[in-house]
């Protein structure tokens, strides 16, 4: 764990110092340095690589960390719950649920309340958490979520709650969607750095409790009853799952829009390399996550550059593949 | 001695199907129970009811005297252990950490497990030999191996009462007996109370201090193996001939199934006439069919149960339109097909205005010498004012046999 988290502050100063204009890894370190620690470096001074690095990349890369983490935390729970190695809340339609609850709270201006920058993310979460319990009440048959139901499921309510989003800026000519498009196409060039105090919070809070269910968890995806005969009160545990995976789903679909597939991979790299203990699992699929978006994201910035690839897009392109790879497997074919 | 697990007037239904209606029955302390019965006679609902897994619609399960639904599952899993017939991990847990999940009663919300969880589950997985498997990935492991698995993780629950579905279904007649022989001394040594459900009539008699025979959602009969596993018991319950002896080693019952050795016998092209409806002749008819006999049913409403299965068959039948009463024309032909017939046999089914004729049918064939077998209690509900009923008197008197249960068909029929 400690190793995966040093990897994470690798990955980060790396992401920070790579970009349209470059900035030498010594350079980075030492402005960073200053920065946190307030230590005299040399050569930084210089007033205008400073602010890229922490006006403009450091937020950005700490919003990648942050989305990376909690849709990774996100997708290994759900794929115990659902006992179903392809959830993740992307294909399951939650992040859809999620932006219509987001777009809505915009559209009606309430991130101009006082609730502030809460009430976007709050509306995403309800969003979410409604999604996923219809995804999940639809899907189920006599008491479980098969494959193929819960797949299907998922893509008609993305593609549903797509429509409506498509619908909500169609018939509006409101500036502030403008960006929309933009940031349904998954994004983090526009998270604003206010956001990530208050993402890190629902991040922080939500994983935690999850993280505390992972024993269940652990048991849950042996089946129900089995969890049940061995000591776990299931119903509870899975709605106090479900409820704190669409929180921090919701929270971070609203700065970043739809990203696909992290959910999905992140947790099962984790298991191919650490095995599937949820104890494990959750706080690694975490740092695991954080580095894969945080990478996926400057890909995006780099490969194009000054343009730059949204990072939904990155993710997709390599996570689709990813996705075939394990539908094709042949164990999973007769999974329930 | 004091029943640990008390079931009190238990009623439970699946959607559209009564299991249990009103049963009672505990599970002593200290005893090894063996439950057997019939498939869907309800055995593994009533465990899955036991452990609380399922909920009685009414009446109430106790565990120790406490209404079962009270107690937290936690406190439930640390007395009652559940070995399932099979059990999928979707993920690759190793066979050891899936015994180890036996602790889970025991642990704390965060932490691992301590030095005492592993000690107690090792010794589990040597006790049921799989020991070596520890690092295995449980989905590859074979059948039988799962199997010792999910025993060696009961095992490490530490529990007063196992309940048991099949548990040795997949395996070898070596972990067989040893696992047998496993649950025997720890009832012994720990007085571990014990409820076994079994397919294996022998197994059953052989390891279970009592035995209860279930039958379409009640006990049919409960007692010592030999009082239960009885000639008469079995064949009424699971409608098949056996034969019941000593086992000369342990004295317990021992269970030969007769029917299959006469087999090849079977054959004799004769033609049995079935008189049935509402899927009230498939059995017999099966079982006549599969000894080689050629079956005939009659008169049959089209689109009756009875009347798909003889289609799907290629039986000859004599039919009539879809509700409609038993006219003339049908009358006849069910008459040409009795004639050619070497034995009748009368279903029970529902007797109607409708179908009354199927009965005088019947009579008819009895005035002309045919021999007719009757199912005995056919006719619990009459339609026609005490006509039908008084068809069966006739039938009674006229001299055709009456037999209790389908598995005695063939008897009567190898008589002809």
């Amino acid at each position: 764990m400690i190793f995966l988290a040093a990897c994470l502050a690798g990955v980060g100063v790396m992401a920070v110092s790579l970009g349209a204009v470059s900035i030498p890894l010594s350079k980075t370190w030492a402005i960073l340095f200053h920065h946190f620690f307030g230590a005299v470096s040399p050569g930084a001074g210089d007033a205008k690589d400073s602010s890229i690095i922490l006006d403009l990349r450091l937020p950005r890369v700490i919003a990648g960390a942050l989305v990376g983490a909690a849709l990774s935390v996100a997708g290994s729970v759900l794929q115990a719950l659902l006992r179903n190695p392809l959830a993740d809340p992307y294909i399951l339609g939650i992040s859809s649920g999620a932006a219509v609850g987001a777009v809505l709270a915009i559209l009606f201006g309430l991130g101009a309340t006082i609730l502030g920058s809460y009430a976007v993310p709050g509306a995403a979460f309800t969003g979410a958490l409604f999604t996923l319990l219809l995804v999940y009440f639809i899907a189920r048959v006599e008491g479980r979520v098969p494959a193929q139901t819960m797949l299907l499921t998922g893509v008609i309510i993305s593609a549903f709650f797509s429509a409506i989003i498509m619908f909500l800026i169609s018939a509006t000519s409101d500036e502030r969607l403008y960006s929309v498009t933009f940031w349904l196409m998954g994004n983090l060039e526009y998270v604003a750095s206010q956001a990530l105090g208050v993402i890190f919070i629902y991040l922080l809070s939500g994983s935690a409790v999850l993280f505390s269910l992972a024993k269940d968890l652990n048991l849950i995806s042996m089946g129900e009853e089995t969890a049940s005969e061995l000591g776990v009160e299931v119903e509870r545990v899975k709605k106090t799952a479900f409820i704190f995976t669409a929180l921090i789903t919701g929270a971070v679909v609203s700065v970043s829009g739809l990203i696909g597939f992290v959910g999905l991979a992140v947790p099962h790299l984790t298991r191919m390399i650490w095995g599937p203990d949820h104890r494990f699992l959750i706080p690694a699929s975490a740092l695991l996550g954080a580095m894969v978006l945080i990478l996926a994201d400057t890909i995006g910035r780099t490969v194009m550059a000054p343009s730059e690839v949204p990072v939904g897009v990155v993710t997709a392109l390599g996570g689709a593949p990813f996705f075939v790879y394990l539908l094709r497997r042949k164990r999973l074919a007769g999974n329930p | 001695m004091p029943a640990i697990l008390r079931m009190e007037s238990v009623c439970f239904q699946y959607p559209g199907r009564e299991v249990f209606h009103g049963l009672t029955f505990g599970l002593e302390e200290g005893e090894v129970l063996g439950l057997i019965g019939p498939n869907s006679s309800g055995k593994t609902t009533l465990l899955k009811l036991m452990d609380g897994l399922l909920n009685p619609r009414r009446g109430k399960v106790f565990l120790e005297g406490k209404d079962l639904r009270k107690v937290p599952r936690r406190e439930v899993a640390r007395k009652i252990a559940v070995v399932p017939q099979e059990m999928e991990a979707p993920f690759s847990f190793t066979a050891g950490e899936i015994v180890l999940m036996g602790r889970a009663p025991y642990m704390g919300r965060f932490g691992w497990e301590k030095q005492r969880d592993l000690k107690i589950a090792r010794e589990g997985m040597a006790l049921t030999d799989i020991a070596h498997l520890e690092k295995r990935p449980f989905a590859e492991l074979s059948q039988g191996e799962k199997q010792r698995v999910l025993i060696a993780r009961a095992l490490a629950q530490e529990p007063r009462v196992m309940l048991l579905d099949e548990p040795t279904s997949h395996l070898d007649i070596n972990h067989q007996v040893e696992i047998n022989g496993l649950i025997r001394s720890l009832n012994v040594e720990k007085n571990l109370t014990v409820m076994n459900i079994s397919h294996d009539l022998n197994l059953a008699a052989e390891y279970s201090h009592r035995i209860v025979l279930l039958s379409s959602g009640s006990i049919y009969a409960m007692g010592t193996p030999s009082m239960v596993i009885t000639e008469e018991n079995i064949r009424r319950v699971y409608e098949t001939m056996v034969m019941v002896e000593k086992n000369p080693v342990s004295g317990a019952p021992r269970v030969t199934p007769l029917a299959r050795a006469k087999m090849e016998k079977a054959g004799l092209q004769k033609t049995i006439h079935i008189i049935c409806g509402e899927g009230s002749g498939a059995d017999s008819a099966r079982r006549l069919l599969l000894r080689g006999y050629r079956v005939s049913l009659g008169v049959l409403n089209i689109g009756d149960s009875d009347e798909k299965f003889g289609k799907a068959l290629g039986l000859t039948m004599a039919l009539e339109e879809p509700f409609s009463p038993i006219s003339e024309r049908a009358y006849r032909e069910n008459q040409g097909l009795i004639e050619k017939a070497d034995l009748i046999i009368v279903e029970r089914f529902l007797v109607g205005h409708g179908n009354l004729a199927n009965l005088k049918a019947a009579i008819e064939a009895l005035k002309k010498g045919k021999r007719v077998v009757v199912l005995e209690n056919g006719l619990q509900y009459d339609f026609t004012k005490g006509e039908a009923r008084g068809c069966y008197q006739w039938l009674q008197e006229g001299g055709a046999e009456f037999i209790t249960d389908h598995s005695l068909i063939l008897k009567e029929v190898e008589k002809v």
